[in-house]
């Protein structure tokens, strides 16, 4: 377990707020 | 009983008041359309979440939870968010440009500017109405079942109650009012979710305990396939595909991308809509995987969340989360009528067949379309089909794989043509509607998303190759060579 939850889900977390974040940066600084 | 019917009387009262506050700026043709191309990050992003999370999410990812534990949170609705976020970046700049340049009011319409092909026009707008009308009668009928199961009224009355209120503030206002109480539905959704996830956590003892008693309960429901084994690697695939490229064909989502007021907006909307999205999407889930830890012995998955909110909140806060699940319906619903009200009424009654209509007399037969397409809806919902959920998922498909060539591939290739969006369209619905008559909800090991949408996209490529390209006057207006110079109006 990660974080309490299954390792795959908690690296998909973690993968997923990491997109969000450079995908918001991008539109941030490009748009 | 009672504490829950005030609080969600008092939603329900707060959403009539938003929605007629805001329909008064809504009075303007572009306004009744297009949100007056004015709406700011906070409602852009509201709007767009709250339109995302439908009673499908609510009530089913928390029922993907239930049955299949972790990989049916991930896999069978958080996926989603990567398509709000593929759309953003493909569609929203390029579309609130071009819709403010081009004057275009409905999606079918900015089309027209691009194909120059009043058919194609109406078979879109068509289209739209085939397939939307089912989903907004499916949207009415979990209103109805929601009322009829947790607070016992007839299930007539409720979808009634709940679609003339809808009706009543889409009609009015058009986008501006939808706009707005989506803002009022998304703060219910994402106060009921903040308040609810803590006090559900220290109900089931943290997250570690959670986990470790789905795991003693079936070992699957920690599984990337989940338990029962549904999402196999094939399916894995056809969820992604569904959600990553679904919502870039879907109106009722992109129409909000022309409500866009300025840059700002359309910079900060999106990170603001994604954590609105994050934290609903994880809240639903771990009602979904805590009511399984809890409540084993549910004979309807789909109503894992309201039955927590029930039988483990206090009735202030489980009051709020009923009244999220509703705003959840409703913020979707005002969207897909709002969204076939205005295309039947400029797509369909004014390209075919009043093409002088003012802007005065168009505004009005927007508010009769909205009017009867709700009646439509309703009527519709009064037999409703057997399983909502899986005929959203059927609509959403066609629609999507018959739309995303002509809007993506129209924005972006030049060479895309007449006959191969013409191609694209046919091809995606019915292949698309075949596919689901005859195999149902999974083809050969995959959802039908994953043979519709390809099959679309391969006809409208060898469709556009095989035939001349578009002349390059009717082009000039939707390609121009500076668009990144140009600011919004």
């Amino acid at each position: 377990m990660l974080f309490g939850m299954p390792v795959w889900v908690a690296v998909y977390w973690i993968l997923a707020v990491v997109m969000v974040v450079c995908c918001s940066i991008y539109i941030i600084k490009s748009f | 009983m009672t504490s829950y019917i005030i609080i969600l009387v008092l939603y329900l009262v707060a959403t009539m008041i938003a929605g007629i506050w805001a329909g008064r700026k809504g009075n303007a043709t572009d306004g009744f359309f297009v949100g007056g191309r004015s709406l700011g990050p906070i409602v852009i992003a509201t709007t767009w979440a709250a339109t995302l999370i439908s009673s499908a999410t609510f009530l089913g990812t928390a029922g993907y939870g239930y049955t299949s534990g972790w990989a049916g949170l991930i896999w069978g609705a958080f996926i989603m968010v990567f398509g709000g976020i593929f759309a953003w970046l493909l569609l929203a700049k390029k579309m609130r440009f071009l819709s403010g340049k081009l004057g275009a009011l409905t999606i079918p319409n900015l089309l027209l500017s691009r194909f120059q092909d009043k058919k194609m026009n109406g078979l879109i707008a068509a289209l739209i109405f085939i397939f939307y009308a089912p989903m907004l009668a499916s949207q009415f009928a979990g209103a109805g079942i929601v009322f009829e199961t947790l607070f016992g009224v007839d299930y007539i009355w409720g979808i009634f109650l709940f679609g003339i209120l809808v009706v009543i503030y889409t009609t009015a206002g058009g986008l501006v009012a939808v706009a707005y109480t989506d803002l009022v539905q998304a703060v219910v959704m994402v106060v009921a979710y903040v308040i609810a996830i803590p006090v559900v956590l220290t109900h089931v003892g943290g997250m570690s305990n959670l986990t470790a008693t789905l795991g003693t309960i079936d070992s699957g429901l920690l599984s990337i396939h989940g338990a029962g084994g549904y999402y196999t690697w094939a399916m894995i695939f056809s969820w992604i595909v569904y959600y990553l490229f679904g919502t870039a064909g879907q109106p009722y989502m992109l129409i909000r991308f022309f409500a866009i007021k300025d840059k700002k907006a359309l910079k900060l909307a999106l990170p603001i809509a994604m954590g609105v999205i994050l934290i609903c999407y994880f809240g639903t889930g771990l009602m979904g995987l805590s009511a399984r830890a809890m409540i084993p012995d549910l004979t309807a998955p789909d109503y894992a969340m309201p039955q927590i909110a029930i039988k483990f909140l206090n009735p202030v806060l489980g009051g709020l989360l009923l009244s999220a699940v509703f705003a959840a319906m409703m913020s979707t619903v005002d969207s897909l009528l709002h969204v076939v009200g205005t295309t039947v009424a400029k797509d369909l009654i004014q390209q075919n067949l009043r093409p002088n209509m003012s802007n005065q007399g168009l505004l009005k037969v927007s508010r009769y379309a909205t009017v009867a397409c709700g009646v439509c809806g309703l009527l519709l919902a009064i037999r409703p089909p057997q399983s909502i959920l899986t005929l959203i998922t059927y609509a959403w498909t066609c629609l999507a794989a018959s739309l995303f060539m002509p809007i993506v591939a129209g924005m972006y290739w030049k060479r895309f043509n007449r006959t191969g969006a013409y191609c694209s369209i046919l091809t995606g619905s019915i292949v698309g509607a075949v596919v689901i008559g005859v195999f149902g909800g999974i083809a050969i090991g995959v959802h039908p998303m994953l043979i519709a949408l390809p099959s679309a996209v391969l006809a409208g490529v060898i469709g556009t190759l095989i035939t001349k390209p578009q002349p390059q006057g009717e082009l000039e207006a939707f390609f121009p060579a500076v668009m990144e110079k140009v600011d919004f109006d």
